[in-house]
C-alpha cells in the first residue's frame, strides 16, 4: 500500500483501518499525520452531532405504544417511591444496588458503540487523577485512554472511559456520587461482564468483553 | 405483568436507539419537533413490522433506513427534488476568505444532503458502508466516494480556521 491508497482509505473511514493500512501508517510519518488530524476531526464532528435529546424520548415512544403505561398521578408516584424506599432499605440484600448497577453499566455500554470506534489521545495522568478522587489508585498503569465523555446514569453522573489495555479495550464508569453500592458485584450479560466496586467514595464500575478482561483490570485497582 | 413476547426486545430497542434516531432525524431536518415526530413515526413502522425482523444485529441499520425514508417521505412532500450533490463543486470554488474559515458545525451544514446523510449514518450512526449503501438504495462504491467528497470537503471548508478557534467555535 502506498501513500495514496492509504489516504483514500483514511477518507473513506479513518478509524477502521485493514492490517495493510495500519503496518502504513505505522512506518510513514506524514500518513500517520494525516490521519491522526482525519480521526480528530472525526471525533470533534461527532461530538458536535450529540445535540441534547428530549427528556423521556424513550418512555413517551413506549407509552405511545401500549408498552409502558402513562405515569401516575404525581401525588401517587412519590407515595409509591416512599413505600418501594422503606420496603428496599429493610428488605433488599447489599447486593441489589450493585446487580442494578452493573446490568445498567453494561446497557450503557452496548448503547454508545461510538465510544469504542472514537480513539482520542488523553493525558497519560487522566485516568491516576479521576481514580484518586475517589479514594482509588493503580497498583500499575492500564493503559491509554482512548475515549472520556460525562454521561447520565441512575446513579448520578459518571465518567465514562476507555481504557486500551494490552487485552482489548476495557470501559471503566467512575461514579463518585453513587451511594448505594456497598459490596463488589460481578454480573455477565449479553456476553459482557461487569464488575462494581464500592470505592471511598461513590464507586467504579469495569465492563469488559470477558470476565479475565475484567478481573485484569480489577486486580490493577487498589481502593483505600 | 411480564411483557407480551416481542415487546420486552422493542423496549430494549427503543431506549438503545431512541436517541441517536433523533439526532440523526434532527441533523436531516434542524428542526427538533420534526425530528421527535419522525423518531415516533420510525417506531410505529418498526413495531408495526417488529414480527417480521428476524436478524438481530441488522435492527439498527433497518431503524435508520427507516429514518431516512420517513424524513424523504416528509421532504418529498415540502420540496422540489434536488441533485443532493449538485451544489459541492460550486460550494468549494466560490472565493473564500481564509481568515474566515467555518466552524464545524456550519460546515457540516452546508454539505450537499447526500454527503451529510452518508456522513452522519457513518460518524454517528456507526454504520458500515454496505451498511449505508442498503440504507440509502446506493452502492459501496457510490457510498465511500460520499463518505471520501464529504470529509474532503469539511476539511477545505475549515481550513483556514485554526484548531483551537474551531473547536472554540464548535463548542460555543
Amino acid at each position: 500500500m502506498n501513500c495514496i491508497d492509504l489516504r483514500r482509505d483514511a477518507l473513506v473511514q479513518p478509524l477502521r483501518l485493514a492490517p495493510e493500512a495500519q503496518a502504513h501508517v505505522d512506518a510513514c510519518p506524514a500518513c500517520r499525520a494525516f490521519i491522526e488530524r482525519q480521526r480528530e476531526l472525526d471525533a470533534e464532528l461527532f461530538e458536535t452531532l450529540r445535540v441534547p435529546v428530549p427528556d423521556g424520548l424513550a418512555d413517551r415512544i413506549l407509552v405511545a405504544h401500549g408498552i409502558r403505561r402513562r405515569r401516575a398521578p404525581i401525588a401517587w408516584a412519590i407515595a409509591a417511591t416512599f413505600l418501594v424506599a422503606a420496603g428496599l432499605a429493610v428488605l433488599a440484600p447489599p447486593a441489589f444496588s450493585g446487580r442494578a448497577l452493573a446490568g445498567e453499566a453494561i446497557a450503557h455500554v452496548n448503547h454508545e458503540p461510538q465510544s469504542f470506534r472514537i480513539v482520542h489521545r488523553h493525558p497519560a495522568a487522566l485516568l491516576p487523577a479521576e481514580l484518586a478522587t475517589q479514594g482509588v489508585h493503580l497498583a500499575r498503569a492500564l493503559g491509554e485512554v482512548t475515549y472520556a465523555t460525562l454521561c447520565p446514569t441512575s446513579a448520578g453522573h459518571a465518567y465514562h472511559l476507555v481504557v486500551a489495555t494490552p487485552a482489548g479495550p476495557v470501559t471503566l464508569l467512575l461514579l463518585p456520587a453513587d451511594a448505594t453500592s456497598r459490596r463488589r458485584t460481578l454480573v455477565e450479560s449479553g456476553g459482557m461482564t461487569a464488575i462494581v466496586l464500592p470505592a471511598a467514595r461513590g464507586s467504579v464500575a469495569i465492563v469488559a468483553k470477558s470476565r479475565e478482561q475484567a478481573l485484569a483490570v480489577e486486580n490493577a485497582l487498589i481502593i483505600s | 405483568m411480564p411483557l407480551p413476547p416481542g415487546k420486552a426486545e422493542f423496549e430494549q430497542v427503543v431506549r438503545a436507539y431512541a436517541n441517536d434516531l433523533f439526532r440523526y432525524l434532527y441533523w436531516l431536518s434542524r428542526e427538533r419537533a420534526q425530528a421527535e415526530d419522525l423518531v415516533q413515526e420510525v417506531f410505529a413502522r418498526a413495531w408495526a413490522a417488529w414480527a417480521d425482523q428476524r436478524d438481530e444485529k441488522a435492527v439498527k441499520a433497518w431503524l435508520f433506513t427507516i429514518a431516512r425514508n420517513e424524513h424523504a417521505r416528509l421532504h418529498e412532500r415540502k420540496r422540489p427534488e434536488i441533485d443532493e450533490d449538485a451544489d459541492l463543486d460550486t460550494l468549494l470554488a466560490a472565493p473564500t476568505d481564509p481568515a474566515l474559515g467555518m466552524d464545524l458545525r456550519k460546515a457540516f451544514g452546508v454539505l450537499p444532503a447526500g454527503l451529510r446523510g452518508a456522513l452522519l449514518l457513518q460518524v454517528l450512526g456507526g454504520l458500515s458502508s454496505a451498511e449505508i449503501a442498503s440504507a440509502s438504495d446506493s452502492t459501496v462504491e457510490a457510498v465511500n466516494m460520499r463518505l471520501s467528497r464529504a470529509r474532503r470537503a469539511m476539511r477545505s471548508l475549515l481550513d483556514g480556521a485554526p484548531d483551537s478557534d474551531r473547536k472554540k467555535k464548535a463548542h460555543p
